[in-house]
């Protein structure tokens, strides 16, 4: 096995190291840490938990569009690889997406902490949740970092959007359903 | 060119300083500035068998 193809896995396994990493820190953090039960500031929203089921919402909306301009970029989207605002325009959506889950984890983090005996969905919401930043950690790694299996990039884009909607499932929609579209 | 490298270092520096703000926040530096004095109420659970997060009582 040449350099050239050891390299890249080598740099692709510190990558997706730190981003395991990132995700352990979070989930041991939210066991140890003595929630405070506090509340964030609401902004025009009634309550804490309407802005964070809002701002989920429009950070999965970014995730939507990052995923279809994703697939326009690689050409899996139409023949061609779509105008040249689509680049900018996608690194900008996933920079806005990142912006607005940061005050939602926070919160679930600092003030209710990683739960494992409160139900199947706030445990698979916590567990969704650390691999969401892991990814996203890895992701961005990879992105910055040249000469990556090809394959990385698609796979962990494909990671950190599911996770995205998996942690929004279990929350927002959650939500959503059983108390209504309030804000 | 040029203004596409400037995009990426812009947003760059907007993800870092994010991942530093979300890293302070949890180290409780400048938590205030987010949170309020209210205690957080969970929301009713009237579909579902499992409960929202309970916050814990601040007793």
């Amino acid at each position: 096995m040449t350099s050239t193809t050891t390299r890249p896995r080598i740099r692709l396994a510190v990558a997706l190291g730190f981003g395991a990493a990132v995700a352990l820190t979070l989930g041991i953090y939210g066991r140890i840490h003595d929630p405070t039960g506090g509340s964030l500031v609401t902004l025009f929203f009634t309550r804490t938990i309407t802005l964070k089921a809002w701002l989920a919402t429009a950070a999965v909306l970014f995730a939507l569009f990052q995923g279809a301009t994703a697939l326009r970029m690689y050409s899996k989207l139409g023949r061609r690889t779509g105008p040249r605002w689509l680049r900018p325009a996608h690194r900008i959506s996933g920079t806005a997406a990142f912006m607005l889950t940061i005050p939602v984890a926070y919160h679930c983090l600092w003030a209710l902490g990683f739960q494992w005996q409160s139900g199947t969905r706030v445990l698979l919401h916590g567990i969704f949740g650390c691999l969401f930043f892991g990814a996203l950690a890895a992701k961005v790694l990879v992105v910055r970092t040249r000469r990556m299996p090809s394959w990385a990039l698609p796979v962990l884009g494909g990671a950190v959007f599911t996770a995205l909607v998996l942690i929004w499932a279990t929350s927002a929609l959650w939500f959503f359903g059983t108390n209504g579209f309030r804000v | 060119m040029a203004s596409r490298r400037t995009l990426d270092r812009i947003i760059l520096v907007v993800l870092i300083s994010g991942a530093i703000v979300f890293g302070l926040l949890l180290a409780g530096v400048g938590s205030g500035l987010l949170t309020t004095s209210t205690h957080y109420t969970p929301p009713p659970s009237t579909a579902s068998p499992s409960p929202g997060p309970v916050a814990p009582d601040p007793s």
